[in-house]
């Protein structure tokens, strides 16, 4: 059984000590916290919270103040440790002392050169530790204090204390902006939310030096999760819908076109924006579906023509409108859609179905929804499912390129057989050498193909940089786009040379795009390159994982030797078939 | 008598049978520094009072505790 979430600070304290229940399968994680003060309970707090998702941290918390020496010390015990992430949480008070009291006791230059230094010792900082440690770094941006000694008169003054921080905090993202292990944790805007005027409980800062009011701690935590999350592959990529009372008011078999609540009206509107908010998703490349019981007329009618509409038919990868049971219905989207039930988000209205899912197929992310729709926008905007380290093009067309997988799906029913199914697709492959442009969705594809990837090794965006610059490598992306539409960067190569053996190190394809000809194209092409650069052959090893069967046969099939050799004196069987690029 | 005890309990993770009058961080080494400040966060909670720092740092024993709780809480049973 598992065990309830606890709410309150204290309650972690002995969640803590009773650890995570034995029956959930955890991935590991280590993790650092570095701050500037004492956050005891921190330790305590996030692992309780992690084990809850399916996390298993190990962490480690640097001593008071430490953190410049623990960052800037090659031989640290930060660096022993070798985090996969590290939060960085620097307390505004720690970082302008005495002049966080008396900012105005020193002159607007002296405060702008205090900015400055900060900012420079922050570099220093970062760039310390991505040379010591291959983790990500996440810092707390700082909080901006409610309260300026000047009082109103606050916003007359020439680089006055509160536009200084604001300005720290906006040159932290520009120094993060272009290093893709860096992020920085919108701390300010946290507490904004959660209340600046008990961001702190003075007499816990009193008693403990504690900068951050016990009370947030959990909530804090869960902010910290949101980023390991995508950093773990445990990011949800698809919403799946109800239809009444969740994409609109009212039934649609009883009430009709004309008597359901959609549009600018009090009783329509948290509807209406419920559906803009969900289209914005869609724009940056979240999937959805729908998932309903109803007449298949009757819903389409609506989605189709009502005039307040905001989601239509050509936004939905899957609809299974009908009368069969949700949990098939949902089982169905999943293999529709080639992802896992643990990439779904659930949304809708009626408890009794919420249940039901959550009872029968607890990896979908089933959405505790308020019965009052007022609601719905605020609980969609606060979900934390979705989030991912960056947002690739590919990505923001992810929604669109699954609608088009719609499309092809229905081609395949009237084609017949496979070639006739190939030729109409008409599939165009193109192959370059990675660049600065394609490393992020390189290696990104890297991290989430599972199946039709016949190693599975994971590289990370710094990684990919370190291997570009050598010699010895060739790192290949593919791109794929059919009359449907452009499927992006969907395969990648990866190439070590040792003498004249060239090494498939990785080989993938996303599953997107399996099984219509681009992984042989593939093939021809890195065969073609490695003659053409003295290379006498070519060596594919296949690393069985839970999900890569599909891809098990492919070198065998394609003429390498048990042990996965390929004399290149002959082109591979799957001879190109299609213009290499 | 029985929620302060729990209280005290889950903290420090001892056995409520083991918590005595004279239970203190001399007989308790989980009672360190750092359980004391959750244990006031827990008691201000769990019994929804709001404690001063000098009655914060004046709990010494559990019998101490149960005086100041009792006298903040003459509506809360414990």
């Amino acid at each position: 059984m598992k065990k309830k979430k606890p709410k309150e600070f204290h309650e972690h304290i002995k969640a803590y000590r009773e650890g995570p229940s034995k029956d959930e399968a955890l991935s590991g994680v280590k993790i650092a916290v570095l701050t500037s003060f004492a956050v005891e309970g921190i330790k305590e707090v996030l692992s309780v919270r992690c084990w809850h998702e399916g996390i298993e941290p190990e962490i480690f918390v640097g001593d008071y103040n430490q953190y410049s020496r623990l960052m800037l010390d090659p031989e640290s015990a930060l660096y022993k440790f070798s985090p996969d992430i590290l939060f960085l949480f620097i307390d505004v008070r720690s970082l302008w002392g005495e002049d966080f009291y008396r900012p105005y006791s020193i002159s607007s230059q002296q405060r702008q050169d205090l900015v400055s230094s900060q900012l420079e010792q922050i570099e220093v900082l970062l760039k310390s530790f991505h040379s010591n440690s291959k983790g990500l770094v996440v810092i707390h941006n700082l909080e901006i204090p409610g309260y300026s000694p000047l009082g109103w008169a606050e916003s007359k003054q020439k680089d006055g204390f509160l536009k200084m921080i604001r300005m720290f905090n906006e040159k932290l993202e520009d120094i993060v902006r272009d290093d893709p292990g860096s992020f920085v944790f919108d701390y300010e805007s946290f507490l904004a939310r959660k209340g600046k005027d008990f961001s702190i409980d003075p007499q816990m800062y009193y008693m403990a030096d504690m900068r951050i009011a016990p009370g947030l701690i959990p909530a804090m935590c869960d902010e910290y999760i949101s980023i390991l999350k995508p950093f773990l592959s445990k990011t949800r990529k698809c919403i799946v819908l109800d239809l009444d009372n969740t994409l609109w008011g009212g039934v649609a078999g009883e009430d009709g076109m004309s008597g359901i609540e959609l549009g600018p009206t009090p009783q329509g509107r948290p509807f209406w924006e419920f559906q803009k908010h969900l289209l914005a998703l869609f724009e940056r490349g979240i999937i959805l579906a729908v998932n309903s019981k109803n007449n298949l007329e009757d819903a389409l009618k609506i989605i189709q023509d009502h005039p307040f509409m905001v989601l239509r038919q050509e936004h939905f990868a899957a609809m299974e409108i009908n009368w069969d049971d949700k949990v098939s219905n949902m089982r169905k989207i999943a293999q529709n859609l080639n992802i896992g039930l643990d990439s779904l988000v659930y949304f809708d209205d009626d408890p009794f179905n919420r249940e039901i899912m959550s009872e029968f197929l607890p990896e979908v992310f089933t959405v505790d929804l308020n019965e009052d729709p007022a609601d719905y926008v605020r609980v969609l905007t606060s979900l934390k499912e979705l989030n991912t380290l960056s947002i690739t093009d590919e990505d923001r067309l992810k929604g669109r390129m699954y609608v088009q997988e719609r499309k092809r799906k229905e081609l395949v029913k009237s084609a017949g057989n496979v070639e006739d199914y190939l030729r109409q697709l008409e599939m165009v492959v193109s192959i370059h050498p990675m660049d600065n442009f394609s490393l992020p969705r390189i290696a990104q594809l890297t991290q989430k193909t599972n199946q039709f990837n016949l190693t599975t090794r994971r590289y990370r965006e710094m990684e990919l940089a370190g291997l570009m610059s050598l010699p010895n490598w060739r790192i290949y992306g593919v791109w794929a786009k059919d009359k449907f539409g452009d499927n992006g960067l969907v395969g990648v190569m990866m190439c070590r040379i040792e003498g004249q053996t060239w090494i498939l190190d990785n080989f993938l394809l996303s599953c997107r795009v399996i099984a219509r000809g681009v992984e042989d194209t593939m093939l021809a092409f890195v065969t073609r390159a490695a003659m053409e650069q003295g290379a006498t052959q070519l060596l594919g090893e296949f690393i069985p994982t839970q999900k890569n069967k599909v891809a098990e046969d492919f070198f065998k099939m394609n003429g390498f030797s048990p042990d996965g050799r390929l004399l290149l004196n002959k082109e591979p069987n799957g001879a190109i078939k299609k213009s290499v690029r | 008598m029985e929620q302060l005890k729990k209280v005290f309990g889950d903290v420090l993770g001892v056995n409520a049978g083991q918590i005595g009058p004279a239970f203190s961080p001399l007989n308790c080494p989980a009672w360190d520094s750092f359980h004391h400040v959750v244990l006031i966060i827990a008691l201000q909670k769990e019994f929804g009072i709001k404690l001063t720092m000098k009655e914060a740092m004046a709990i010494d024993t559990y019998q101490t505790a149960f005086e100041l709780i009792s006298k903040k809480t003459s509506k809360v049973k414990i």
